[in-house]
């Protein structure tokens, strides 16, 4: 990476940025633009990947690229709807050594977007290793995550645990916590509703129809 | 690529014996690395020869690179092969499930004691041997019993059932042709059977049959049972699920196995119900769906996760096994 004039990089940002139909989420985690690491940490089937297909679609509307690389199997009703499906590409990745070597291979490849499907499944299970391992794997895949969103926006899915009290945080411990440059967290609120929070404090309703997602203000 | 030896799955004698040849990073060693060119086994077993490792040292890193660094090439998705879906013979659940259980996919069931769960794991395992002809796959299916529920007399009662079905069903000559040849005991030969008594075997059962997986279908009854007593330490328990759960992962990439798994539900400090084994299992299936016995022989499932997520469906168990409930 050359030293680069920020005017010069700040420009390149406004003109890889896709044209997405959530403007409550562009407004909500900063701007959809390259440079950003998001991460959308919930509960199981909250509507996290959902998020992702919607945006997966925008990307290939707008005709940009994009690449997934995905821990579990695609299936064909994820994909239908979905305009041109040669811009897409798909890698699944098992273990964290695929995962870093998928988002290595990513480098050469020109995308507008790049979509980790659970990132969770593939760290959990380094994390837990007796000696300092886990901890250096998870430093190389941020790396190789900060890598990689200096030309794409890069989306990742987390989970949650439990941090005592019956409250609920990110998974992959305290570490992880710095490795995205916004963390959305997605949680039921009282009557069942899904809601998007960043910080805290700002929050926004996110409802999942047929046709995709819709995300407004609260 | 800068990943050093030292974060790779391999023993400390390796990573000293390389450190003492100066080698810090993976690409220190390689000179191309697998996925750059089009991977395959053999020019990297050759490039291994090359570099002239000790035998020991040379074998453990094969093994790493061939199992870890591939399967990771980039493709475009291609629709058009029309998957077929392994049914449970109650339209209604049919349809809640879009059709059935397709391949390459989790599924999760969840449950109390007695809501119909390793009812449906049989019937779903008779199932998945329905010739091809009547829409069926046709294929191989492992049911692997944790808790002793699965009764080989029900299952020839099921297929029993699912013949004399097939029987009424069949119209032109060939359908005939092939009912009429068709026998329960050709039926039961494609279900095969595992028992489990710890956790250590099912590991051990998963990881055989992940080396050639030629099963349509591997139906996990109670996943639960063995990891919800015998663990002192939780942190062990979480890493060994997290493992698991790749595994479970790569055979489903891997082979167009579907993965059905029935888990257990427990109360929380709330008195709400709560699947076993904790937030980081629950994101392994693709779809989970909730069990519940409504009345006598009546049984509902709820989708909590997944596509049609939060609708309902009911069910019957009789003595032909799943079925849909009459009409009223």
């Amino acid at each position: 990476m050359f030293p680069t004039p920020c005017n010069w990089l700040l420009r390149q940002n406004k003109l890889l940025k896709f044209q997405n139909t959530l403007p409550v989420l562009d407004e909500l985690v900063g701007g959809l633009h390259p440079g950003q690491i998001i991460e959308l940490c919930g509960p199981s089937g909250i509507g996290k990947s959902q998020v992702c297909w919607h945006l997966i679609r925008d990307c290939l509307n707008a005709g940009k690229n994009v690449a997934m690389i995905s821990s579990r199997k695609i299936q064909d009703y994820d994909l239908e709807n979905l305009p041109n499906l040669s811009n897409l590409s798909i890698s699944y990745a098992s273990s964290v050594y695929n995962l870093l070597v998928s988002l290595a291979a990513v480098n050469s490849m020109s995308v507008s977007l790049v979509v980790i499907d659970g990132i969770q499944p593939l760290l959990q299970a380094v994390l837990g290793s007796a000696n300092f391992k886990g901890q250096a794997l998870l430093n190389e895949v941020k790396c190789g995550i900060g890598t990689v969103s200096v030309k794409s926006l890069v989306i990742y899915t987390n989970g949650l645990v439990s941090v005592g009290d019956g409250n609920h945080g990110p998974a992959l411990g305290r570490a992880w916590e710095v490795a995205p440059s916004v963390r959305i967290m997605m949680l039921r609120d009282r009557e069942g509703g899904r809601v998007m929070w960043r910080n805290r404090e700002v929050t926004a309703r996110l409802e999942i129809g047929d046709q995709g997602v819709e995300i407004s203000w609260n | 690529m800068a990943l050093p030896i030292t974060s790779l799955p391999i023993p400390q004698s390796t990573v000293r014996y390389l450190s003492s040849r100066n080698v810090v990073y993976l690409s220190d060693l390689l000179k191309t690395l697998p996925w750059l060119d089009s991977y395959n086994e053999e020019s990297v077993i050759l490039q291994m020869e090359e570099l002239n490792l000790p035998e020991v040292h040379r074998r453990l890193l094969t093994d790493f690179l061939i199992n870890h660094l591939h399967q990771t090439a980039f493709q475009a998705p291609q629709i058009g092969k029309k998957l077929v879906p392994i049914i449970t013979f109650s339209s209604s659940l049919d349809s809640l499930l879009c059709g059935g259980i397709f391949p390459n996919e989790i599924v999760e069931f969840l449950g109390e004691p007695g809501s119909g769960t390793s009812q449906l794991c049989m019937q779903l395992a008779v199932d998945c041997s329905i010739p091809e002809m009547f829409g069926g796959r046709a294929c191989k299916s492992l049911l692997i019993d944790c808790n002793g529920d699965t009764c080989n007399i029900r299952l020839k009662q099921m297929a029993k059932a699912t013949l004399t079905h097939l029987n009424l069903i069949a119209r032109s000559a060939e359908e005939k042709d092939i009912t009429s040849k068709l026998t329960v005991d050709e039926l039961l030969s494609k279900v095969y059977t595992a028992r489990c008594t710890n956790y250590t075997q099912l590991i051990a059962l998963i990881n055989t049959v992940s080396k050639d997986c030629n099963y349509g279908a591997i139906i996990i009854d109670a996943l639960a049972t063995h990891f919800r007593h015998e663990f002192e330490d939780m942190r062990q328990r979480t890493n060994i699920i997290a493992e698991f759960s790749n595994k479970l992962h790569k055979l489903c990439i891997d082979a167009p196995v579907s993965l059905i798994i029935v888990n257990q539900v427990r109360m929380d400090g709330e008195g709400s119900i709560q699947p076993c084994l904790g937030e980081s299992w629950s994101h392994t299936a693709t779809r989970r769906i909730f069990l519940r016995r409504v009345s006598t022989d009546v049984y509902s499932a709820t989708i909590m996760k997944g596509k049609r997520s939060g609708e309902t469906a009911n069910f019957r168990i009789s003595s032909r096994g799943i079925r849909d409930c009459p009409a009223h």
